[in-house]
């Protein structure tokens, strides 16, 4: 309770302010207690139970580890709660991050059985935080998995600009109204000359086909894009002859 | 969390390598790579690849993963850490009725056909049961039921197929939708009447014996 209203007290500050904060907090609300609780104010804690598999233990298994984050001195996310944890706690503890911000995307993981940005989502206090590495991905080291085979699909695409006449002078920007802007988020840059190869390049059995309109990736998208219509408007275009 | 095959403490998930679960490993390329060689050769052809495209191909998928599976890397776990959702409950309950008319239509095809049984004569035979009406009505209820979501949720997919509907509210809406059409229809269809007396076609004389 104390560490609640401490909290709320000094939310907003830095965590090492809060915590001295709290601490002093503890101090004066004992004394007037009358010293009926000698034992130690218990923390605000919340349980993280964070998937762990160590490629340098010979025949280790990957396991859920216990970690009871202190949430008055912990950020808000669980990217905060991460980073508290390999400071304060088990600095074995491994998981990719940068930006922090949800713009490079290194944090994604499955957290509370949603893939997702560990820097977008907050902690959810009201249960254990249950931690995964990204589904079905083979694991370098506890929330790490291997990105390659994501890569490889990835640069299948060609997921860059392609001209045919590129512009010769360098210092002239390569500029589009803002209304072709705004189609760039769905699917077509208005500056590419390629979309017709890009088509031929999908027909096959597997690049459209094997999405069968789950929507669970517009669901998550921590950009607010629309992969699934997307994926139907390509296929569309192509069952049209576009 | 239960049914994970997770633990707190040090129980073991995956044996190293790991060996998949049977059913849901199915969905991997390995399936088509292995089962339609043609058909890989022709997807391999029609891609052309420049730059960095073409750099990152001289790997193959398969050797890519294959080279993390030797070295005893764990696959995470996948369908069974996800909370359910209604996009990919619904996806999959769609799938699943795909697979029991299939089913269905397999077997009854072989037991029509190796039987010699008629159709007509069969359903009389069952109306003959002496089986009170609510039994049948829930039997009817429980066969309807994946025909009539495999229905509304197919006009859902025709919808999606022309590119409409995949704004998050509109995906629940229709969702939703589907639902309470799947077993409104599902119950009416069951309500039909199923007495003896009502609907007893004659058996065609040359197929009585």
């Amino acid at each position: 309770m104390l560490p609640t209203l401490a909290r709320s007290a000094f939310g907003t500050f830095r965590p090492g302010f809060g915590a001295v904060a709290a601490r002093a907090f503890h101090t004066s609300a004992a004394a007037s207690q009358a010293a009926a609780t000698p034992e130690a104010p218990k923390k605000n804690t919340h349980s993280f139970n964070i998937y762990r598999w160590n490629p340098e233990v010979a025949g280790d298994k990957p396991r859920l580890q216990e970690y009871k984050v202190d949430m008055d001195t912990c950020g808000p996310m669980v990217l905060d709660a991460l980073i508290q944890v390999k400071d304060e706690m088990d600095s074995t503890l491994s998981f990719r991050r940068s930006c922090r911000e949800g713009i490079c995307g290194s944090c994604a993981m499955n957290i509370n059985g949603t893939n997702t940005l560990a820097c977008l989502c907050k902690i959810d206090t009201s249960k254990p935080v249950t931690i995964y590495p990204l589904p079905h991905m083979y694991v370098i080291k506890d929330l790490v998995p291997d990105m390659t085979h994501f890569y490889e699909q990835y640069s299948k695409i060609e997921p860059w600009l392609k001209q045919k006449n590129p512009p010769t002078d360098l210092k002239q920007e390569n500029l589009q109204s803002r209304e072709d802007r705004a189609k760039l988020d769905g699917l077509i840059d208005s500056r590419d000359d390629f979309g017709t190869e890009r088509r031929a390049a999908l027909k096959d059995p597997f690049s459209l086909y094997r999405c069968h309109t789950i929507l669970n990736c517009t669901r998550t998208c921590p950009k607010g894009l629309n992969p699934a219509k997307a994926i139907a408007e390509i296929k569309k275009s192509l069952a049209l002859g576009l | 969390m239960p049914g994970d095959g997770l633990e707190a403490g040090r129980k073991p998930n995956h044996t190293t390598p790991s060996p998949p679960p049977a059913v849901f490993r199915l969905h991997l390329p390995l399936l088509p790579y292995t089962m339609f060689p043609a058909m890989m050769s022709r997807f391999a052809v029609g891609r052309s690849a420049t730059g960095l495209g073409r750099a990152m191909m001289s790997t193959t998928p398969q050797t890519t993963l294959a080279k993390s599976a030797a070295m005893g890397r764990p696959m995470s776990p996948d369908l069974s850490i996800y909370q359910p959702q209604i996009t990919s409950v619904m996806s999959g309950l769609y799938r699943i009725t795909s697979i029991i008319f299939a089913g269905t239509f397999v077997l009854s095809i072989n037991y029509f056909g190796l039987t010699g049984a008629h159709v007509q004569k069969t359903v009389n035979e069952l109306k003959s049961l002496d089986v009170s009406p609510a039994v049948w009505t829930t039997a009817k209820a429980a066969i309807a039921l994946p025909i009539t979501y495999h229905f509304w949720n197919g006009l859902r997919h025709l919808m999606w197929d022309t590119g409409r509907g995949f704004t998050m509210p509109s995906v629940y809406k229709t969702g939703y939708a589907v639902i309470g059409l799947t077993f409104a229809s599902a119950v009416g269809l069951a309500m039909l009447p199923c007495n003896k007396e009502c609907s007893k076609k004659q058996v065609p004389a040359s197929l009585q014996k």
